[in-house]
């Protein structure tokens, strides 16, 4: 049952993202982006993760609107036609995209899942957002200050850059 | 949750310093900015002597997660001494920054920070944040100069393939932990004792590499470089050349010894390949270059390729021989930054053309760029020969000659074309012959940054047995 | 499956077809209502014609718009602009989801919770999926190929990134004394002590100002302005597309309130009356009082709207996180 949805799931999540950088439009590409990641959202609540899955709605809702904002404003939709001038790239980055894709199905054709997992158990999935945020406070406290230390400067960043100073 | 504050305590001093010059900021009228400057370098000596005082305090803190060690110790001074170099240049830069902000010199700090983090990170996830965080920054920094257009491609583009190299970076994580179940790198070394090295372990070891790889300009994501050095303000540039490779090459080393040293056998070949070719492109392509910060670019490619001849290498020698190269790559790139700044001040250009004749005048500048570039090339008796020598003899040491044979070809390749710029400083005319002036604290800073680059050339021997020592840790 | 859980899932497919259909309904004596609170706010009868005092006006009001024509504008984005609608209609049924009309009864003897799910993310969830709900009116403008239009889809997003900010903030703060982010736990902890609004005035405030923002209606709907923009997001949409839209607005109303009551006022919990009566006469008192202020206050300018988001109410929800952090210390 659970592996039926997974890979409807699955499967949406990847047409979706394929849609959205093969599409010339950037507003149906935009929501395609938003609907692949709510399929993401899905698979995260599969793994008994509901936090995430709210916060990957929630972070990537607002973020998906600041995209359609930057092609609404930015770009000048229907005069705009992208990637016609790259053309002569596309067959080395077929290539590329076919040896990779050649190489990750070598190693995960000869791949077994051997490490411990499972570590949580049930019990804690049930707490999911306070096993989560204890974890966030006491063991992964460094990447966490660090985390707030790049959210300021992506603040100061964005503030710099735009603004003009007065004389 | 245990937390040894006496180890993250120059990063601390760091933190503040960058969030008093924020807010000093605020307070100084314009043009009076370049004080901010001389407060960070104030403060940045303040942290490596802290850093010094606590550097036999070693072990992990914040639940595993950070690591103070020789080698972490290391990298926080060569940082720090880099921060240093940097905000000298940039207080000398500022009045070529049109609509100048303070936080210029704020934001070379944060990103001090963060590469201090990276030595620091003990595990994937810490590593990949402080990455970010270094990313952040630097992508800031290197379109700081929007009125050109120039700058704003530069912060574009790296910002395009940076984003790219990390989810690609990101993705290989997820696979090694998926095949070890951990992301501390000490846990990883021990997950992977007596295994076998499963299709799950190649994918992330290839894809972590490749991520890793834009961070030191190694091919495959080494495009950004040429672009980005030429169109960030020259301060970055050096801090994109001497600082953020070094703290590539510290992750690197963490990552390829620490956590993956034991499946050795398996990444060799694919390092030295890399290494090879990164080494054959920066070399050949640096020679038709027109634009001086764009021909360090290309060079810099190939210091990436020198560098990762010593990952391949995978013994203490090699390391080593890494630290001693940076060590010795942060001195010429100084020497050589500064001096183009001073030049670009005077003359507001940087193609090559406009350096002809420069020894009539302005003696110091072209002594400076003749060491400087001919330590990166590699010519005895400068820094930069003695570094290539360890590096080669750790690849043949492990066997790998045909590398080792590329490697030397390169550097003559190097000098052919460092020598063909050396050549039109001394032995040119210039069109118009005004002597260029050079403040004497520029002066002296030059001597001493020729003198040091000599030093580490001619008197090696205490540097590299420390960095030898401290090598071992890593193992 | 054994016969537990055929009959758990059926108890759920039952609650979803009352509830949705509760939903579908509910717009029908809104609509109503607010005229009647509209005229006689404005000293007006309201509605008087159709049926007793006018209570078939909106039955009048649907059959003529479904049997309007469905006008598709020739230039517009025909494919968006068919989905924009849903898009808007879907997200603010399922926030209903978790939401806990009261706690558990029993019915032939077993036990039935007045709730489809009790997420352990019950508030997370539903202000995530709400976002959504933004983005039919955001697409359905700009689909629309009209200047009117695709000014208001822009006032909009920028409305939604300025005033989601708050309301998540001021949602915290209930989350921060009550130590759950369940919908459930969040009454139940109520029920113990007082309701959160002795707590959180200041979040309350926060939470009513940037709810209104956040559900488009008066004095912050300036996405369909009628006095500048015409109407905005929706004035290329007629017949059913267009009702669509209405009635998302109303449900995200009802959502609205009822997550008032669940935050702020104790949910279903209240003397001698059962829960539910309760629930309903707290949810009923918010929406009138959404009309209320429909009616009584005049339209924000945009940059005032842009200045209260990012100036006031934003500092002030930062300041009510700090304030409960400090008590709770």
């Amino acid at each position: 049952m659970e592996l039926i949805f997974f890979y409807i799931f699955a499967i949406f999540a990847v047409s979706s993202a394929i849609a959205v950088i093969s599409l010339r439009n950037p507003v149906h590409s935009a929501v395609f982006l938003m609907v692949c990641f709510l399929q993401v959202a899905a698979i995260f609540i599969l793994l008994r993760s509901p936090f995430l899955a709210a916060v990957q709605v929630f972070v990537y809702v607002g973020a998906v609107m600041v995209l359609f904002l930057f092609a609404v404003m930015v770009l000048d939709l229907g005069k705009e036609r992208f990637g016609e001038h790259l053309h002569h790239q596309s067959p080395i980055a077929i290539i590329i995209i076919i040896g990779l894709v050649f190489v990750m199905g070598l190693g995960l054709a000869k791949a077994k899942l051997d490490a411990p997992i499972g570590k949580y158990t049930e019990a804690a999935m049930a707490k999911n957002t306070e096993v989560m945020g204890e974890l966030l406070y006491t063991k992964y406290v460094f990447p966490f200050e660090v985390v707030s230390l790049l959210l300021l400067i992506a603040l100061i960043g964005a503030i710099v850059l735009v603004m003009k100073e007065r004389n | 949750m245990d937390v040894n504050i006496q180890m993250f305590l120059p990063e601390i001093v760091v933190a503040f310093l960058a969030f008093a010059i924020l807010a000093a900021d605020l307070l100084k009228p314009r043009g009076e900015r370049k004080s901010l400057a001389r407060l960070g370098i104030i403060g940045s000596l303040v942290a490596i002597n802290v850093l010094v005082l606590t550097a036999d305090i070693s072990g992990t803190t914040l639940s595993g997660l950070f690591i103070q060690d020789g080698v972490s110790v290391f990298f926080k001074i060569l940082f720090l001494l880099t921060g240093i170099f940097i905000l000298y240049m940039a207080q000398e830069y500022e009045e070529k920054i049109k609509n100048f902000k303070g936080e210029f010199y704020a934001l070379i700090l944060f990103a001090v920070l963060a590469m201090m983090f990276l030595a620091s990170s003990n595990d994937f996830i810490s590593l990949y944040v402080s990455l970010e965080f270094l990313a952040v920054t630097l992508y800031i920094l290197a379109c700081y100069t929007k009125e050109e257009s120039v700058s704003v491609e530069a912060g574009l583009k790296y910002l395009i393939t940076g984003a790219l190299a990390s989810g690609v970076l990101l993705y290989g994580i997820t696979y090694l932990y998926g095949a070890t179940g951990s992301t501390e790198f000490s846990q990883i070394k021990l997950a992977l004792n007596g295994k076998n090295f499963s299709g799950f372990l190649a994918i992330g070891l290839i894809l972590v590499v490749l991520g890793l790889s834009f961070k030191i300009a190694s091919i495959p994501f080494h495009v950004w470089a040429p672009d980005v050095y030429q169109g960030a303000p020259t301060p970055i540039t050096a801090l994109l050349a001497a600082g953020s490779k070094a703290a590539g090459f510290v992750m690197l080393m963490r990552v390829m010894f620490t956590a993956l040293g034991s499946i050795r056998p398996h990444w060799v070949l694919f390092i030295s390949v890399i290494s090879a070719l990164t080494l054959l492109f920066g070399n050949l392509a640096a020679m038709p270059q027109k634009n001086i910060k764009r021909m360090l670019a290309y060079a810099g490619i190939g210091s990436a390729g020198y560098l990762l001849m010593g990952i391949a290498a995978g013994n203490t020698l090699g390391s080593g021989a890494i630290m001693f190269y940076l060590l010795t790559y942060l001195f010429a790139i100084a020497g050589t930054f500064l001096a183009i700044v001073i030049f670009y001040n005077s003359e507001g250009s940087d193609s090559i053309d406009a350096y002809t004749g420069l020894s009539r005048r302005s003696p110091i500048l072209a002594a400076t760029l003749f060491i400087g570039l001919l330590s990166l090339a590699g010519v005895p008796p400068l820094g930069g020969f003695i570094a290539k020598l360890y590096l080669i003899a750790a690849v043949v040491k492990e066997g790998l000659i045909w590398l080792a044979v590329v490697g030397v070809l390169m550097a003559i390749a190097a000098m052919y074309y460092f020598l063909l710029v050396i050549k039109r400083i001394y032995l040119w005319q210039p069109k118009n012959d005004t002597p260029i002036k050079v403040s004497p604290i520029n002066k002296a800073l030059l001597y001493s940054i020729n003198i040091a680059t000599l030093v580490l050339g001619i008197y090696p021997g205490p540097f590299t047995d420390w960095v030898m020592a401290i090598a071992k840790v890593l193992f | 499956m054994d016969t537990n859980t055929c009959i758990e899932l059926a108890l759920i497919i039952i609650k979803v077809i009352i509830i949705s259909s509760l939903l579908f309904a509910l717009p029908i004596p809104l609509t109503w209502i607010e005229r009647k609170v509209a005229g006689h706010i404005q000293l007006r009868l309201g509605p008087f014609r159709v049926g007793w005092h006018g209570i078939l006006q909106p039955v009048a009001d649907m059959i003529k718009l479904m049997f309007k024509e469905d006008i598709i504008p020739d230039k517009a984005d025909k494919w968006l602009f068919k989905l924009a609608p849903i898009i808007s209609l879907v997200p603010i049924f399922l926030t209903f989801a978790t939401v806990p009309v009261g706690d558990k009864i029993t019915v032939f003897g077993k036990e039935v919770t007045l709730y489809i799910s009790d997420m352990n993310v019950g508030i997370l969830y539903i202000l995530a999926v709400a976002g959504i709900g933004v983005y039919g009116l955001i697409l359905g403008g700009w689909a629309s190929n009209s200047k009117y239009a695709l000014f208001g889809s822009i006032r909009s997003s920028a409305q939604m990134i300025s005033y989601e900010l708050a309301l998540s903030f001021a949602a915290i703060g209930v989350v921060m004394v009550t130590n759950s982010l369940s919908l459930v736990d969040i009454v139940n902890s109520q029920k113990a002590t007082t309701w959160n609004i002795c707590y959180q005035p200041l979040g309350f405030i926060i939470y009513i100002i940037a709810g209104l923002a956040e559900i488009n209606r008066i004095p912050f709907d300036l996405s369909e302005d009628e006095g500048t923009l015409a109407a905005g997001y929706h004035v290329e949409y007629s017949s059913m597309r267009f009702s669509f839209f209405m009635l998302a607005e109303y449900v995200a109303m009802v959502l609205m309130s009822v997550l008032a009551v669940v935050l702020f006022f104790g949910g279903w919990s209240g003397p001698i009356l059962p829960p539910i009566v309760w629930f309903v006469i707290k949810v009923s008192a918010f929406i009138y009082f959404f009309m209320w202020v429909r009616f009584t206050f005049p339209r924000y300018r945009y940059d005032q709207l842009m200045t209260i988001g990012w100036k006031i109410l934003l500092p002030l929800s930062l300041v009510n996180i700090l304030i409960t952090g400090l008590f709770l210390i």
